[in-house]
């Protein structure tokens, strides 16, 4: 998902107001520092089990799939926020780690990186280990989470924070 | 209540009024621009004074947090530590503080998030007022003393200020003061940024 500076809100701007809000949309320092606040966000509040926007708790799992985490857990690392019945994308964390940024002048790109691997489980009756799921690229489960616990999410009460870190690069580019 | 420090601690406004002469004892009011920047360093090093867990005057912010809220979900998925007191979790309050306005050699600074001032008052306090917290858990996070601006901040700007004073610098905020007023008035992320789904 990428965002671009949006160069339409300023275009009344007089020309010496708009250089100056431009030259600070370009600092990749500021652009770093704005996806970082995002990404920590979207984290945060994944791992609380709630949607960012509207922070309505992620719809709950199921019994069976509780049932299996609960298993899950021995031959697993897992979060330190993980529970069997909380639904808060935190198994074992990889896809809510994998969440990274690329930006260069005006525009910031966030992706899921690397692939998910599954889940260990040991078979109790022949003693053996086996695995649940298979490998998948991150960017891909992402979307099929996104569609049930909607997560990735830049909510509208985050503007406070990332206009701050607009202001401060303007003044420190005095 | 504002006291000798400039501060007003309500529940609807937290900021403090700097005026740098009383620090400096000269009249740097001609360099818009390095007021800006000092009012710049005093969010800065504030932010960074609480981070490690210190409030006004530099003093020790109450520790450790509650084992209550230690234990919560949130307290946890913010990766937080009972010892570490940073008064942040989301960090909406905190990351809000910023330079409210500067005129002349003055400077206002304070919490820009309307919806983090109750909170942030209640912390400031003691939660003062309240049926039963009144004054228990006082975390005077916001603000800082002169002394504090004097030490870690004018001693920075002293070759900038001593230049403005010799030789009579002037320079003019009005286009930043402009650039910054735009900023603040985006009233959405989509403002700031919009959705582009062209490669980088």
């Amino acid at each position: 998902m990428s965002f671009r500076f949006n160069k339409q809100s300023i275009e009344d701007c007089e020309q010496g107001v708009r250089n100056k809000i431009l030259k600070t949309a370009k600092n990749v320092k500021m652009l770093e520092e704005i996806s970082d606040a995002v990404i920590k966000d979207i984290q945060l509040n994944a791992r609380r089990g709630k949607n960012p926007e509207t922070q309505e708790r992620f719809k709950p799992l199921s019994k069976k799939w509780i049932t299996l985490r609960d298993r899950l857990q021995a031959t697993n690392t897992v979060t330190d926020v993980f529970k069997p019945n909380r639904s808060n994308l935190s198994l074992t964390g990889q896809l809510i780690d994998s969440i990274k940024s690329k930006f260069n002048a005006f525009k910031i790109t966030f992706y899921f990186d690397g692939i998910h691997n599954p889940y260990k489980l040991k078979n109790i009756y022949k003693n053996k280990m086996s695995t649940i799921g298979k490998p998948i690229k991150n960017e891909e489960l992402a979307k099929y989470v996104q569609d049930v616990r909607p997560f990735f999410v830049i909510r509208k009460s985050l503007l406070p924070k990332l206009k701050v870190l607009v202001l401060k690069y303007i003044r420190k580019n005095l | 209540m504002a006291n000798n420090e400039g501060l007003t601690i309500t529940e609807d406004k937290i900021e403090q009024k700097i005026k740098l002469s009383e620090i400096i004892g000269k009249d740097i009011s001609d360099n818009e621009t390095l007021v800006m920047k000092i009012g710049q360093e005093i969010v800065d090093y504030m932010k960074e004074r609480i981070e490690n867990g210190r409030g006004l005057n530099d003093i020790k912010l109450e520790t450790p947090y509650s084992k209550e809220y230690s234990k919560s979900i949130d307290f946890i998925a913010a990766g937080k530590s009972r010892g570490h007191v940073n008064m942040r979790l989301t960090g909406d309050m905190v990351d809000s503080i910023d330079v409210i306005d500067t005129s002349g050699d003055e400077i206002l600074i304070g919490i820009t998030d309307g919806s983090q001032t109750a909170k942030a008052y209640g912390h400031q306090t003691g939660f003062k007022g309240h049926p039963f917290l009144d004054g228990k858990h006082k975390r005077p996070f916001f603000g800082v003393s002169k002394s504090e601006i004097k030490e870690n901040i004018i001693s920075k700007y002293q070759d900038d200020i001593n230049e403005t004073i010799n030789l009579g610098t002037k320079t003019s905020a009005k286009t930043v003061k402009k650039a910054i007023s735009t900023i603040r008035k985006f009233k959405t992320v989509q403002d700031l940024f919009i959705e582009d789904d062209n490669e980088l």
